[in-house]
């Protein structure tokens, strides 16, 4: 019960030098499911989506890729997007956004912000990357016009034509799309 | 040397689904099956809702406590609450029982090595190699021996036979009163004795091994029970607000809980601890854990909050001494900004930023530490 009582006193004054060391023991469990997502998402070859951690020390913060699903307006464009998992996940969902300016109804054009309700308030534990990636990718296709983030993009959704200019003059290729 | 420490990571015996070959997508999906849609592990202590989908019990005991009122089914949505959970022994059996039988059927459904070998295609290299890590086939008793490779040769076509094919001596066959699997040569004996089990068991030969340790499964479950804690009542669930402080303590000496730290960590300390005990009594008598045991559990976890929050405060104190390299950096790409965008963001995101690689400024930091001590509380 010693060490209960250490766990309360305040944070050292200089805890710099645990910092990776702490990133990784933060919750066995959730390295543990995260490993495992990870594994399945590489062994799993769900076309058009990729995800993997961004730096090897870290398994909390991760890249993924979306490409734009084929016969609609945003096929052939890929998007790149960052998770950053809570300590918490998978209780807590993972919070998510588009790196590449993607124009789309439920998408802040300049933050990269998502507008998905399963990313908030209808999160469900079940839920993993794979399934995350997979919904944003339909969601791609099929906004949510009806309580748009982004207004301009809600109203000329209807327009593919003034869209697909729009959304092609905010698109900035993905670098290395591997 | 960094790519070292994400493969200790994924190492430390995780093992997934995709262990299996591709070639083998019914294996895949029997070991999916058997896991918990929330950690991902095999279900520990199974619960089963109303609504009939099973979870760990500690896993969706801790959904409920952050859902309260407005808990409902992670799978299906259905509103839900903790008196509808319903221990699956069922469930646990089968769980208990693929978890002897999955690193024999893992060696059975591998390619052969010499197969791999000569295969061209790299991705199959790549699975054979993650492959490797996972245990050879030693269930329970070590019966297995280095004669692995060619048992598999050996078992392999016996079971794919044609059923018109006299089974040899040595091959395993169902018997038909009890279905019980016995050698094909004292299926007859096994019978007149009425389907007791034949005294004379020897151990299988090494190159049945992975079959009949597949078939048999776990020995005489009976006597364990004993090993079950003394009491074994559900811990009521308190509303903890109501109490007062000495009450709260006479609550957690009640448990043998420690009684540091401030009044919330008392809460918190006895909610995970109801927790804990009450999913342990959702597993049937032979699985459940110890007292000793709980009490290590509640611990780890509370050294794992305690990192979480250590972790929150080093970003923050990070982000402070950072903060005059930060305002550095802006301004020297202020004036860049006007020319050409591009310019600017790349000379932002130059400098060395540690483990909070994205964040620009000391308010994003801070913004983000608050959502995590947040969802601590919650």
């Amino acid at each position: 019960m010693e060490q209960l009582t250490t766990s309360l006193a305040p944070p050292r004054a200089n805890p710099k030098p645990s910092v990776t060391n702490s990133s990784q023991q933060v919750a066995g469990s959730v390295a543990k499911r995260l490993g495992n997502e990870l594994m399945s998402l590489m062994m799993s070859s769900s076309p058009g989506i990729s995800a993997f951690p961004k730096s090897d020390g870290n398994l909390f913060e991760w890249a993924g890729t979306i490409e734009g699903p084929a016969e609609t307006i945003y096929a052939g464009l890929t998007f790149r997007i960052s998770i950053s998992f809570p300590a918490n996940y998978p209780y807590v969902a993972p919070a998510i956004k588009f790196d590449t300016p993607c124009f789309h109804p439920n998408v802040d054009i300049n933050s990269g912000a998502i507008c998905l309700d399963i990313l908030q308030d209808k999160w469900s534990a079940v839920y993993s990357v794979q399934t995350i990636l997979l919904s944003l990718q339909s969601l791609l296709g099929e906004p949510n016009n009806a309580s748009p983030l982004n207004t301009d993009a809600a109203a000329v959704w209807d327009t593919p034509d003034i869209f697909r200019t729009q959304l092609m003059k905010h698109y900035r290729p993905v670098k290395d799309a591997a | 040397m960094n790519s070292v420490k994400l493969k200790t990571l994924l190492a430390q015996d995780i093992s997934d689904p995709t262990d299996f070959p591709k070639e083998a997508p019914s294996l895949q999906t029997l070991d999916a099956a058997v896991r918990c849609g929330i950690c991902a592990n095999y279900f520990d202590g199974p619960v089963s809702l109303l609504c009939g989908h099973c979870f760990c019990s500690l896993c969706i005991r801790d959904v409920i406590s952050r859902q309260g009122s407005k808990a409902v089914c992670p799978t299906c949505r259905t509103n839900m609450n903790e008196s509808q959970l319903r221990p699956n022994p069922g469930m646990e059996d089968v769980v208990t029982a693929w978890k002897l039988a999955r690193p024999c059927i893992l060696t059975l459904a591998k390619p052969k090595p010499n197969e791999a070998a000569s295969a061209p295609d790299t991705p199959d290299r790549h699975l054979t190699k993650k492959r490797k890590r996972s245990p050879s086939c030693v269930p329970g008793p070590s019966r297995t021996s280095s004669s692995d490779a060619k048992s598999e040769v050996d078992v392999i076509p016996s079971s794919d036979a044609p059923t018109g094919d006299v089974p040899k001596p040595d091959d395993p066959v169902a018997c038909p009163l009890c279905a019980k699997i016995v050698r094909y040569e004292e299926i007859n004996k096994h019978m007149d004795n009425k389907c007791a089990p034949s005294p004379s068991n020897a151990p299988p030969k090494s190159q049945k091994a992975a079959w009949s340790s597949l078939m048999q499964g776990p020995k005489s479950k009976g006597k364990e029970k004993e090993k079950a804690p003394a009491v074994d009542e559900y811990l009521p669930k308190v509303s903890y607000d109501t109490l007062k402080d000495k009450q709260l303590k006479d609550k957690l000496a009640e448990q043998g809980l420690a009684v540091t730290g401030d009044r919330a960590m008392w809460t918190e300390r006895l909610q995970r601890w109801t927790m804990l005990w009450n999913a342990n009594l959702d597993k049937s008598a032979g699985h459940r854990q110890s007292r000793g045991e709980l009490h290590k559990e509640l611990k780890r976890w509370e050294e794992e909050r305690k990192n979480r929050k250590k972790k929150a405060t080093v970003d923050e104190d990070h982000a402070k001494k950072q903060n005059e390299e930060f305002k550095k950096l802006v301004a020297a790409a202020r004036p860049k900004k006007s020319k050409g965008s591009g310019s600017a963001v790349a000379a932002s995101s130059s400098p060395p930023p540690p483990s909070s690689a994205v964040q620009p400024s000391e308010q994003d930091v801070i913004v983000i530490d608050d959502d995590l001590e947040m969802q601590d509380d919650l």
